[in-house]
């Protein structure tokens, strides 16, 4: 897993994260945000955290966050690979914690019915699945229902935590 | 002309990126202010609160029954 992964810092709080893609286009800083879901009045998202990212973007001198789909770097699978490590490090912190992962439905993952950036975080699962396997335990979300994450099917939603 | 464009683009953008990352409060602050990642965040609990209990995490927690 640690294999093509870029660095990573983590901010003060456990919370935050940020690396540097270097790609086609050259550098481009990512941000991580892991936030609590709220307590909802259907359910207490107590221990369950989202996990989101884009990219460093400057508009007139100012800095904001926008999505990584449309940085074109050439190196997305590194990225997802980046990701899936700062989750990984992030439930090693807060073992008690459940991290959802959503990607994202362009134009193309639309055609196709398929979430891709979801497909490449599953592919980042699976290819290192025997090692990932032995610490943490994945579940998807498939047509709204949970199952035991299987090697080879596609979710809506993945969903992970320690063992 | 317009690949000429593009590296001064992003010249510029690693130069202020540079600037940015000495600073990493006002990183952390871009991050965790975001509009984008926020959004992300809840369109993912509103995802979430879609699926109906018990959750798959919830029946692992040891003294609960569901």
């Amino acid at each position: 897993m640690d294999k093509d992964c870029y660095k990573f810092v983590v901010g003060q709080d456990d919370f935050t994260y940020i690396f540097i893609s270097e790609g086609v286009k050259g550098k481009i800083a990512k941000g991580v945000l892991i936030s609590p879901l709220p307590a909802a009045s259907v359910y207490p998202f107590s221990s369950v955290y989202n996990l989101g990212f884009g990219d460093f973007v400057n508009f007139d001198r100012k800095w904001i966050i926008d999505d990584s789909v449309r940085s074109g770097n050439g190196d997305m699978p590194k990225v997802i690979a980046t990701v899936a490590r700062i989750a990984m490090d992030f439930l090693t912190k807060n073992p008690d914690s459940v991290l959802s992962f959503e990607g994202y439905m362009d134009e193309k993952s639309a055609l196709h019915g398929r979430n891709h950036r979801n497909v490449l975080y599953q592919r980042a699962i699976n290819s290192n699945w025997a090692e990932l396997s032995e610490e943490f335990r994945f579940w998807g979300v498939q047509e709204g229902k949970f199952e035991e994450y299987s090697v080879g099917t596609h979710y809506d939603q993945i969903l992970v935590g320690r063992l | 002309m317009s690949i000429c464009m593009e590296k001064h683009k992003q010249m510029v953008y690693e130069t202020r990126l540079e600037e940015l990352l000495k600073d990493k409060e006002k990183v952390i602050a871009i991050i965790k202010n975001s509009p984008y990642l926020n959004r992300k965040h809840e369109e993912a609990a509103e995802h979430l609160s879609k699926i109906k209990p018990p959750f798959p995490w919830d029946r692992d927690k040891p003294g609960e029954t569901i």
